[in-house]
């Protein structure tokens, strides 16, 4: 979808079209879905959450200004949802964990058919301090643009690209360490 | 490395992500392990996820705005209740008044797409309104079978012509949009008002729209299979709801491919009959139950159970239910069975061969 029909579809839902809104779906639902299901592990959960989370989109999107920040503003629902699940289940996951980094529930690299370097470079991941890891599990694991991981971490698309030039220059250091 | 280094790693990534040349990068050796890295973390293989059905999900999503949107546009649900009485008093007069006139009677027979359908919603919703919160459900029900009713005539006009395919996309979306929020409504006035009966008979409008179904095509047949979607998944929640208020309830298993029809004969031919617009096939492994295939004749009652496949719908079993077929008595205010056939779908489905007379 270009940039011009996002702008358009966003146009019509704010001004109450359901149609648009079911295109706005299409184009955003796969990749809340797989978001969200890694986080929750669980697939009749992630089907609520994913439904909530365009229900709450549709009640608010006259927020929105920009067609840019739609992707992100998204991912930012459904992170607020998923927290709000963990609230109600309350359990032992430390809360400020979630918060902050939503901690995966399931591993979005299929660690099955890791080669030796690979799963080394994961170890190493996992090393990184945990605002690293989420910005470098966002942008490589999950493919989301600096903007979404930016709202998902209610920073600026300026931090996010800090955090991750860090991040990456370490596991580089870790890599060139070890061989 | 460049004067802005987060650019530059930003730079990289998208290339190695988009599976561009990075060559130049691992040739250098400053950027090089850099490259290396990035590269590595590009090519590590995703988990894959199996995806739910997003399209059941986004028909839950756009039922629950638009019924927010309905609320939100009700002025009823702003003004005091004793303007609403009010309002009631005024509605029937105007009923009273239309009655009169005659305009509400063409409205109650309009369909969807006529210039006076709109003020058929009007005076349903006027009704909704006035009946006991008791007798709501059984109302709604009937409203439902009604839409079912409206988009076969649709249909039926659409088949001969009168009105385009886009015509009737459009009208029977429409309508299936407003049954869709009917049978919700129906699946948890269920668990209120503890009625099981109210699975049965959205199970039987699932099979009656499963029919109806089979001799469309196009945009039309994809949005009757969303109308029966959404009514087997109002048929669950109110098994769920049925159950949540403390009743038993044997969950009557909705087969994907069986359909059964009650009602008159309309028309029969050696291998074909039909009961309204449903419409089933007759072939050599159709079962005759107190009756042969010779006593087919048009107002003979039969129960059918039958069968769809390959987008056609064969007889399975035809059951007589009166034996003399019975002169046509339509009246206006009770459609005969002929208009609407009652198709139900699981009763008749539990028979067993072991019930059937000799024939």
């Amino acid at each position: 979808m270009t940039e011009l029909d996002l702008k358009t579809i966003l146009r019509r839902c704010q001004d109450g079209d359901s149609e648009a809104f079911a295109r706005l779906y299409d184009e955003f639902a796969e990749k809340l879905y797989r978001f969200i299901f890694f986080r929750v592990g669980h697939k009749e959960v992630a089907e609520d959450i994913l439904a909530d989370t365009f229900i709450k989109a549709w009640q608010k999107i006259a927020q929105v200004n920009s067609p840019e920040a739609l992707s992100g503003w998204l991912y930012q629902i459904s992170r607020n949802n998923i927290i709000d699940y963990y609230r109600v289940r309350k359990e032992s996951v430390p809360l400020e964990d979630v918060e902050d980094f939503l901690e995966d529930a399931i591993n979005p690299v299929d660690t099955v058919s890791l080669s030796l370097d690979q799963a080394n470079l994961l170890k190493f991941v996992k090393e990184l301090p945990a605002e690293q890891q989420a910005v470098i599990k966002y942008k490589f694991f999950e493919d989301l643009s600096n903007e979404e991981v930016a709202q998902i971490l209610n920073k600026t698309e300026g931090a996010i690209r800090v955090i991750q030039h860090r991040a990456v220059l370490r596991l580089k250091e870790l890599t060139s360490k070890q061989s | 490395m460049p004067n802005d280094p987060h650019q530059f790693i930003e730079e990289m990534i998208q290339s190695a992500k988009k599976r561009q040349d990075v060559s130049v990068w691992l040739r250098h050796p400053e950027t090089a392990d850099l490259a290396k890295t990035v590269l590595k973390l590009t090519s590590l293989p995703r988990r894959n996820v199996e995806l739910p059905n997003l399209a059941k999900i986004q028909e839950r999503i756009l039922a629950k705005i638009e019924s927010q949107q309905e609320s939100k546009e009700s002025a009823w649900s702003h003004i005091p209740s004793f303007l609403k009485i009010g309002s009631a008093i005024f509605g029937s007069f105007m009923i009273v008044v239309s009655l009169t006139m005659g305009v509400a009677v063409a409205a109650l027979q309009s369909v969807p797409g006529q210039a006076i359908y709109p003020l058929k919603k009007i005076v349903e919703n006027i009704e909704l309104r006035l009946t006991p919160e008791s007798k709501v459900p059984a109302l709604q029900i009937q409203l439902a079978d009604k839409r079912i009713s409206e988009i076969k005539t649709v249909l039926e006009q659409q088949k001969s012509g009168e009105i385009s395919e886009e015509q009737a996309q459009k009208i029977v979306s429409a309508t299936v949009k407003d049954l869709q929020r009917t049978t919700s409504a129906v699946a948890k006035s269920a668990g209120k008002q503890a009625k099981p009966t109210i699975v049965n008979k959205l199970t039987d409008m699932s099979n009656e729209l499963k029919i109806t179904s089979v001799n469309t095509e196009g945009s039309v047949k994809i949005e009757i299979e969303k109308a029966i979607q959404s009514t087997e998944d109002s048929t669950a929640e109110a098994i769920k709801n049925v159950q949540e208020a403390g009743i038993e309830i044997e969950p009557q298993p909705v087969l994907p491919d069986a359909v059964t029809a009650s009602g008159k004969i309309t028309s029969s031919t050696f291998d074909t009959i039909s009961i309204g617009t449903a419409k089933f096939l007759i072939n050599q492994d159709t079962k005759f139950v107190n009756l042969t295939a010779k006593d087919l004749k048009v107002g003979l009652v039969v129960d059918i159970n039958g069968v769809i496949k390959d987008n056609k719908t064969y007889a399975v079993k035809i059951s007589v239910i009166l034996s003399t077929p019975e002169p046509e008595e339509p009246t206006e205010d009770k459609p005969t069975s002929t208009e609407t056939p009652t198709v139900s779908g699981t009763e008749t489905n539990v028979e067993t061969d072991s019930t059937e007379s000799p024939q």
